[in-house]
């Protein structure tokens, strides 16, 4: 019984415990999300725990290094997994229930087959009232001046924005910025020109002198059929 | 002695992976059996390493392992990536 051996037994005995931990926690927690957690979080430092036991049992050298990697491996690529099928998860057209359990209805037990809820969006986008109020308040006058302008500019002004981005695709930062642009929800925390451009890129033709609440409208009353 | 420790230590992952195998098929969405998919390739990866502990040819299974650990991911993520599919 040298140290070593201590030493492993006890890093190893503890890795186990809480790889149990997170077993646990993925098959007793009651939402994906916590499960989710449970997976990310428990595992790497069970696996981190192990390996490093693993590392004291065989004294150093080549095999501890590679270990090591392994254990670089894991930490980087554990984290990143859950992150993806976090982002899985949330870009399903249904949120997997979370929009519906966000907004206190009762949430479907399974997530397998929900209908989508248009209806909650409206409510959402009013939710975002104040939020909009803020970003008026901090950024700069410009959303603004779009606003007070006639609507046929500020579109020509976005399509001329669209066009050099979509040209400068060498650089990944600006396409998914683009990208992030297209799919961004239509809310109240948009401008005007944006929600004319996003209502007639579903076909919706809008009638002048509409306010951003009546654009919604026509937009989710579209979506219901 | 130390062999000993390393047996039970095998059994130990591997009824963690029996019961992760399990605990999958009981549930029935997609995303919760990837977690579990994904929580398996890092139990798969130390059950490597201590399969060669026990044999007492860690140097070789070491390698198995590190080679393993990167399939899993790659496995997870484009698992992942194609569940999930693209935002409307």
């Amino acid at each position: 019984m040298t140290a070593t051996m201590i030493i492993t037994a006890v890093l190893i005995i503890l890795g186990l415990l809480f790889m149990l931990a997170s077993l646990i926690g993925i098959a007793a927690l009651p939402d994906f999300f916590t499960r989710l957690h449970a997976q990310g979080v428990g595992d790497t430092l069970g696996a981190f725990l192990i390996l490093a036991g693993m590392m004291a049992a065989v004294h150093g050298g080549l095999l501890s290094v590679k270990i090591f990697l392994i254990f670089i491996i894991i930490v980087l690529t554990n984290p990143i997994g859950t992150n993806l099928m976090m982002i899985a998860a949330i870009n399903k057209e249904d949120y997997l229930g979370y929009r519906t359990r966000m907004s206190g209805e009762e949430t479907a037990a399974e997530y397998v087959s929900p209908d989508p809820e248009p209806e909650d969006e409206p409510e959402k986008a009013e939710a975002d009232k104040p939020a909009e109020e803020k970003q008026e308040e901090t950024k700069a006058d410009k959303p603004e001046d779009k606003q007070d302008k006639p609507d046929k500019e500020p579109e020509v002004k976005t399509e001329k924005k669209q066009a050099p981005e979509k040209k400068s695709e060498g650089k990944d930062e600006k396409k998914q910025a683009s990208k992030k642009k297209r799919r961004r929800k239509p809310s109240m925390s948009m401008n005007k020109a944006e929600l004319i451009k996003a209502a007639e890129n579903r076909g919706i033709s809008v009638p002048e002198g509409a306010t951003k609440r009546d654009i919604l409208d026509l937009i989710y009353a579209d979506k219901d059929k | 002695m130390m062999t000993n420790f390393w047996q039970y230590v095998l059994a130990a992952l591997i009824l963690i992976l029996a019961a992760m195998v399990v605990l999958m098929f009981r549930r029935k969405a997609l995303l919760d059996k990837l977690n579990y998919v994904f929580a398996m390739n890092t139990v798969i990866v130390l059950l490597i390493l201590v399969v060669g502990f026990v044999g007492g040819r860690e140097d070789m299974f070491i390698d198995i392992a590190l080679s393993y650990s990167i399939l899993g991911f790659v496995t997870s993520v484009i698992l992942a990536k194609y569940i999930g599919g693209r935002k409307k």
